[in-house]
């Protein structure tokens, strides 16, 4: 199971998941959620969200046969009237989700959302999906649902001089130089949509000057933004390779072309990370490390950034490799074949016959399925970004071999959704 | 009829029944789904998945795969899988999607196993009932492909319908065994919890079969005209009606009269069971047998089997059903898993006994009430 991404059955390991859509949907602030499905499809949301404590903002209109037979668009005008009177307060934002079965029956779903705006004219609808069936078009579920959460944002004749983050759904660690390197170019704060608490407050987001884009499901929803809003965006992955990080810092100072006069100082800050590459990998000397895709968005990046900083990299474990970070696994193919490729979701998976259990997995599912004894805790790039991210990175490689994982915690704690 | 749910999740569902009576097989099953379906059983109703080695995967449906009905994607992905992992058995599951477009999986196993010469089942699970009509489905296809006649084995008995959903990671499962070992008795198959496919074959050797939930009860109607085996409905919570079981179990075997225990019927209502209607009916006849209590209603939560029920049994299909049901004056009493509690207002709280049902808030659940002979006692006198 190497070299080669297959379609096969998909085995779906414990360790396989991530926020899923409804956790996503709930950064809108002041916003609820009908799903309108077969009850069967809601309940991964519906537990993983209650497990965030997040379950008063989740409801369910549980459609049956025949209702799928006739049609269930009728049924959610009334449905949202008998949910209104049930909240405590009332939302400003309904996002209706419709499931897989939805993209084969011809739901009207634009006809709908006028029809709901016009007989709620102080609520936003907008009707999204949860329709993993999409996973291989051009709008799948992840990325329909950055379309969606931005898509609220109004045109604002005032600009100024904030930047958005979009992609990510953790914001970037305070402690990131991006933000100093912001300031330094005479901009704003790097706004991200889970700072908002209320539905007013996250239209601020609107008179942004920037759209930095640091995670690909965003990056259709930045195009929406400057056709509407007319924020211009740039796309500037998370990296670990210090290379990649320096020509982001510099294409973002060119989007935005103002001359602070002298140009920002990375120095302490690539010393900084040179000083963390050089301490883990003391630590971890020769122990073989997994590089996983629950905790990197790229890992053949990652992976390439590990090799390059001398790291033991044995294998890199993913569904596929997104086109993004094709070429860091051409050049892992080039230049180090001896590294293994291993197909999370393939149906070999499930015999078990890849153990690594003296490794360090960065990532859950890696962990899993190689019984790493170690594990860093990071799921999908959260809160990383330039140099800062690859000291993070770093600091979590430094302190794996200090205590076992609870593997089965970590992931429950977690909240993962398939 | 279109639901409106705004406080519970929504419980488990058929597709998760039938596969979690696959779990313990070798076999290689695909849940015909995107992910998300596979995703609502490995995560939420299979509290087994963790480190195991079950080989049920999803099929990875694809919007072009569903408009094509092009089902030969999912066979040649079946028979690549079966060719490493060399089960005994295949199945296929069905989920939303292919309900609506009307796929065939009854069907297309009949073909997979024409190709593959591995006997292989269809279940056209829909996603629109909950796991009780998988488990049932999938434990009476089972015992009607593999059951063979055999030999009646004295003091043999098996266990149907015990499945994850109803009974967490088994510990009562466990205890009920024990119980059924200090006595005398052998189990020979404890499906679908802890058994194999040569026990399947062997399942006619058994004088009696013991159902311990709703979903038992087909298969054993199935066993009782197939093989001529009664059944007896029924758990034996409480240290007094465990010794009434044993006996009931020794009336069954000598008369070859099935029997169900459900409780007495009631004059008003005054405590409410909600959950299973085996389970439920066992706490009542615990509550009744051991502590002298009366007048107790089951609510049934997915749904309500006439042959289960006392008149007074209330079918309980929606959320709005059971908030009705729940605040009624008359119930001074409430058991059922902790997430009913979220129905009710504060104002409108009573005294809740809580017993975890996985089918309901799985993980998140309480864990497992040990209620099997004296544990009930024990579980009774710390609420009384």
């Amino acid at each position: 199971m190497s070299c080669a991404f297959e379609n096969t059955l998909h085995y779906s390991s414990p360790a396989h998941g991530g926020w899923g859509i409804v956790r996503i949907g709930m950064l809108v602030p002041e916003s609820v959620q009908l799903f309108v499905c077969p009850f069967a499809c809601g309940r991964h949301g519906a537990i993983g969200i209650m497990k965030q404590s997040l379950k008063h903002r989740l409801s369910y209109l549980y459609v049956d046969q025949s209702d799928i037979i006739t049609g269930y668009d009728h049924l959610i005008p009334p449905a949202i009237g008998e949910l209104l009177e049930t909240l405590p307060q009332r939302p400003r934002v309904i996002l209706i989700f419709v499931s897989c079965l939805d993209d084969l029956i011809g739901t009207d779903n634009d006809a709908l959302q006028e029809t709901l705006e016009q007989e709620y004219p102080d609520i936003r609808f907008r009707v999204c999906h949860m329709n993993p069936i999409s996973l291989n078009s051009k709008t799948p579920p992840g990325v329909s649902t950055q379309n969606n959460l931005y898509s609220l944002l109004d045109p604002s004749a005032e600009k100024d001089n904030g930047v958005n983050c979009l992609g990510n759904l953790v914001k970037v660690s305070p402690d990131s130089e991006i933000h100093a390197f912001l300031h330094h170019l005479q901009l704003g704060t790097l706004r991200h949509i889970s700072q908002y608490d209320s539905f007013d407050g996250y239209q601020e987001m609107g008179r942004s000057r920037l759209n930095l884009v640091i995670a690909p499901p965003a990056k259709k929803a930045a195009d929406s933004m400057e056709k509407k809003l007319g924020i211009p965006s740039l796309f500037a992955p998370v990296s670990y390779r210090m290379e990649e990080v320096e020509a982001s810092y510099q294409a973002i100072a060119d989007c935005i072309g103002t001359d602070p006069g002298t140009p920002f100082d990375f120095t302490p800050h690539v010393e900084a990370t040179r000083a963390a590459i050089q301490r883990a990998r003391e630590k971890v000397g020769n122990t073989p490390i997994i590089v996983d895709s629950s905790a990197f968005v790229r890992p053949f990046d990652a992976a390439r950034a590990l090799l390059e900083y001398g790291f033991h990299v044995v294998r890199v474990q993913a569904e596929d490799c997104i086109p993004f970070d094709q070429p860091h696994f051409d050049w892992l193919q080039a230049e180090h074949p001896e590294v293994e490729i291993l197909q999370s979701n393939h149906h070999r998976a499930v015999l078990f016959d890849h153990k690594i259990p003296e490794s360090i997995a960065v990532g859950v599912d890696g962990a899993y399925l190689a019984g790493s004894k170690y594990a860093a805790d990071l799921f999908n790039d959260e809160g990383m970004f330039g140099y800062h991210g690859i000291q993070s990175l770093m600091g979590l490689l430094e302190h794996a071999l200090d205590q076992p994982v609870d593997l089965e915690k970590l992931i429950l704690d977690y909240g993962l959704v398939v | 009829m279109a639901i409106l749910s705004i406080c519970l999740p929504p419980f488990s569902p058929d597709y998760s029944g039938v596969s979690s009576v696959l779990f313990d097989l070798h076999t290689v099953t695909a849940m015909h789904d995107a992910s998300g379906c596979t995703g609502n059983y490995t995560g939420y109703d299979e509290p087994r998945w963790y480190g195991s080695q079950s080989a049920i995967f999803c099929s990875g449906l694809r919007e072009i795969d569903a408009i094509l009905g092009d089902d030969e994607k999912l066979v040649k992905k079946m028979i690549a899988a079966s060719k490493d992992i060399h089960p005994q058995l295949m199945a296929m599951v069905g989920s939303p999607v292919p309900m609506v477009i009307g796929s065939d999986l009854t069907g297309l196993a009949v073909e997979l196993e024409e190709r593959t010469g591995i006997p292989c089942l269809g279940f056209d699970t829909t996603g629109t009932h909950y796991y009780d009509c998988g488990v049932s489905e999938a434990q009476f296809k089972i015992l009607k492909r593999f059951a063979v006649p055999m030999e009646t084995v004295p003091n043999t008995v098996n266990i149907l319908g015990a499945n994850p959903m109803d009974f967490g990671t088994g510990e009562n499962l466990a205890a009920f065994k024990q119980l059924l070992t200090d006595a005398g008795f052998t189990v020979n198959l404890c499906m679908s919890m802890d058994y194999t496919l040569e026990q399947v074959k062997h399942a006619a050797c058994a004088e009696i079969n013991l159902v311990v939930s709703k979903s038992g009860l087909r298969p054993a109607r199935f066993l009782n005209e197939r093989f001529g085996i009664p059944y007896l409905c029924g758990l034996p919570y409480g240290e007094r009606c465990a010794q009434d079981y044993l006996n009931t179990i020794d009336e069954v075997r000598r008369t070859k009269v099935s029997t169900i225990l459900k409780g007495q019927p009631a004059d008003q209502d005054e405590i409410l069971i909600i959950g299973e209607q085996v389970q439920s009916n066992a706490i009542r006849l615990a509550l009744e047998q051991e502590c002298g209590m009366s007048n107790i209603t089951v609510g049934c939560i997915f749904g309500r089997d006439e042959a289960l029920a006392l008149p007074q049994d209330k079918d309980l299909p929606s959320e709005r059903a059971i908030r009705e049901e729940m605040k009624k004056p008359c119930y001074r009493t409430i058991i059922a898993d902790p997430f009913m509690r979220m129905v009710l207002s504060e104002e409108e709280q009573k005294s809740f006994w809580d017993c975890s049902l996985y089918a309901v808030s799985s993980k998140l659940g309480k864990g497992v009430v040990p209620m099997i002979g004296k544990q009930f006692n024990q579980w009774i006198s710390e609420r009384r």
